[in-house]
């Protein structure tokens, strides 16, 4: 019930600061205005942009709306209680960061050096655990892929 | 007509020509099966090697590559959350909850037969109406490109799952997205931020791949027990004979859907799959089951979107216009064979067109054949731990985007839509919105600006034109429905 007001809530509110960005600084900085036609270049992106900011207001209200009618709803100081939650799970983020450093690799070191690390780190966050299973199957992966691209779709990797 | 069909088919049934169309749609399946590669691609890449063939192996090569990448991408969308083709994001709404619950066999066994059964229709179709309906794609000018659009992105929140304002809202960032690149009129730069690669815009497998693929691979890795895959009970049985009847109107309506879409140049298989399912979900005794399992939305999905083959294949034959990506890269083929689509064929080269159609009518038959051992193949990947399953879809994303354009910034784009996309999962919002927007805001764009060009900035134009007018009653009308839809439900 708080859970889902907060993320309704803060969703909106991220998405109103994010369509403000976009009306007072992206659009003007970044798309030209200058037209000989009917409509600007700025037209859609303007009119994609305050439709976000409207349905974002939207949404902040309706959480509250949510809110309101809960017979367990205490007044807006019950917000404040702190409240036990479950620790986040890290994985996501790591394999974020493995998935980054997979890219950097690729682009500085190459595909055949950068992909097996890359393929055995993301096994080891999934929970894979049997060591032998991981390696193989990360060079037989690196290999068949790399010889698929390059040699059967001409995509040198 | 007779005589001529039975020339084609003279010509098609050759051992070459079957190996032709065999392989070709083993090739398409593939190709549509695997996150990262296209059908679009597979085609694209396969016509040089055609080019030493006769124009009719090279075409039943071809054509049955097409036809098999349309369902190859119903594949990865059922087992593993991630369409194959931006066709097949509709697919997922239905698709993967069935694998959840078990049924992977019925969902891809539907998945192939709404395949087969549209494509057939679309196919007789062609055939038979490829001049009239041809006809009506040239009474398509910008202003009823512009109310279809409005009238698909209207319905776009009938597809929104359980929060439509949620839905629209991804709709809309969908749409925003869409603006990046250079403004289709003026041509100047819109939020490139000084970067060449985005000039074209963000190119939209990136998009499809980021949303689909990256969120899933993030999302999987947060599961606890990772390793759990093995244990869930798989129902090995394709769907069954009921099944199938049960969505035979349901086919037959993504039949005719898909058909008149891909007739439409520039749309392609993507708005035929939505409005198939949003029309389905609409009609249908039980809306609340769709996108919970429900198997009458994997049929509309893939029936819609494989039916634009023989409909894409109108304006192509018929007028030389090709009617989306994959039929403009088929272009290109007859073009290097020597041949010009367009009325010309149809009276130069009948014995073509007719080897064409007979070819189509072939490749109907093996699709069910190839695809049936593809389901078996591929659902062995549903008893591969997700501890291996997952990494492989990442390392093979990765390099599928960097096989587009050999960009480093689509990679990085990727991963940035990939960590949007999983925020937006845990939020509740849905992600095929944002897709189906982004597909739909730059046709709909040119078309409102080139109507307003042609009529002086006067909005009469939408109005004073039959079919424009017929699409915004349409829209209207879907507003009103959907008004209707939500009064007894809260819209967040």
């Amino acid at each position: 019930m708080y859970a889902k007001f907060k993320t309704d809530f803060l969703s909106g509110a991220f998405l109103f600061v994010f369509s403000l960005v976009i009306i007072f600084f992206l659009i003007p900085k970044y798309v030209d205005v200058r037209t000989f036609t009917e409509l600007s270049p700025q037209f859609f992106p303007m009119l994609a942009a305050v439709t976000l900011l409207g349905l974002s207001l939207l949404l902040m209200f309706k959480s509250f709306k949510t809110l309101r009618g809960h017979k367990e709803w205490a007044g807006f100081a019950d917000l404040l209680v702190p409240r036990i939650r479950a620790a986040p799970r890290h994985e996501p983020l790591l394999s974020v960061v493995i998935i980054a450093a997979y890219l950097i690799a690729f682009q500085y070191i190459g595909f055949l050096i950068a992909t097996p690390p890359a393929a055995v780190l993301l096994m080891l966050v999934f929970g894979q655990r049997r060591l032998l299973r991981i390696i193989v199957i990360s060079l037989i992966l690196s290999g068949l892929v790399y010889a698929l691209f390059t040699y059967g779709l001409k995509v040198p990797l | 007509m007779l005589s001529e069909f039975i020339v084609g088919f003279q010509s098609v049934l050759t051992f070459g020509n079957i190996m032709g169309i065999f392989l070709g749609v083993a090739f398409g399946v593939f190709m549509g099966a695997v996150p990262g590669l296209t059908g679009t691609m597979g085609i694209a890449l396969i016509i040089p090697l055609t080019y030493t063939l006769s124009p009719i192996t090279a075409f039943c090569i071809l054509l049955g590559a097409y036809k098999g990448c349309l369902f190859g991408g119903a594949i990865p969308a059922i087992i593993i959350n991630t369409p194959g083709t931006p066709a097949a994001a509709v697919t997922v709404f239905d698709g993967f909850p069935m694998t959840q619950k078990g049924q992977v066999g019925r969902a891809m066994g539907i998945a192939l037969w709404a395949s087969v059964l549209a494509d057939a229709f679309s196919t007789v179709c062609l055939i038979f109406l490829a001049v009239s309906l041809a006809r009506i794609s040239l009474k398509f000018g910008p202003p009823e490109y512009a109310s279809l659009i409005v009238f698909s992105l209207v319905i776009v929140a009938g597809v929104s799952g359980e929060s439509i304002l949620k839905g629209i809202i991804a709709a809309v960032v969908g749409f925003l997205l869409a603006t990046v690149g250079l403004d289709p009129m003026m041509s100047t730069p819109r939020f490139t931020f000084g970067l060449p690669t985005l000039f074209n815009g963000i190119n939209m497998m990136v998009l499809m791949i980021g949303l689909f693929a990256v969120s899933e691979v993030l999302t999987q890795s947060e599961e606890k027990g990772s390793d759990s895959l093995e244990s869930t009970s798989i129902e090995k049985k394709l769907a069954s004979w009921a099944d199938i009847k049960r969505c035979l109107p349901t086919i037959l309506r993504g039949g005719v859907i898909g058909v008149l879409i891909g007739a439409i140049p520039g749309l392609g298989a993507t708005p035929a799959a939505f409005l198939t399912y949003a029309e389905t979900k609409r009609v249908s005794k039980h809306p609340e089951e769709f996108g919970k399992g429900a198997i009458e939305g994997v049929a509309a999905s893939e029936s819609g979107n494989n039916a634009t083959c023989g409909g894409a294949l109108i304006p192509l034959l018929a007028l030389g216009i090709p009617g989306d990506v994959t039929t403009a890269v088929l272009l290109g083929a007859f073009l290097i064979h020597g041949l010009t689509p367009g009325p010309a064929l149809f009276k130069e080269n009948l014995s073509l067109v007719y080897s064409i159609f007979a070819a189509l009518l072939v490749a109907i038959v093996f699709l069910p054949l190839v695809g049936r051992q593809s389901i078996r193949f591929f659902s062995l990947i549903v008893k591969v731990p997700k501890s291996i399953i997952y990494p492989v879809a990442a390392v093979l994303c990765t390099v599928g985007v960097y096989g587009f354009n050999s960009s480093f910034t689509d990679l990085w784009l990727m991963l940035i839509f990939g960590v949007v996309a999983f925020f937006m999962r845990k939020l509740g919002f849905a992600l095929a919105p944002l897709l189906i927007a982004f597909i739909l805001e730059p046709i709909g764009e040119l078309a409102i600006r080139q109507s307003l060009a042609l009529s002086g900035g006067g909005v009469s134009i939408f109005v004073t034109r039959p079919i424009s007018v017929l699409f915004l009653v349409m829209a209207a009308g879907a507003v009103f429905v959907l008004v209707r839809m939500q009064r007894g439900k809260k819209i967040v």
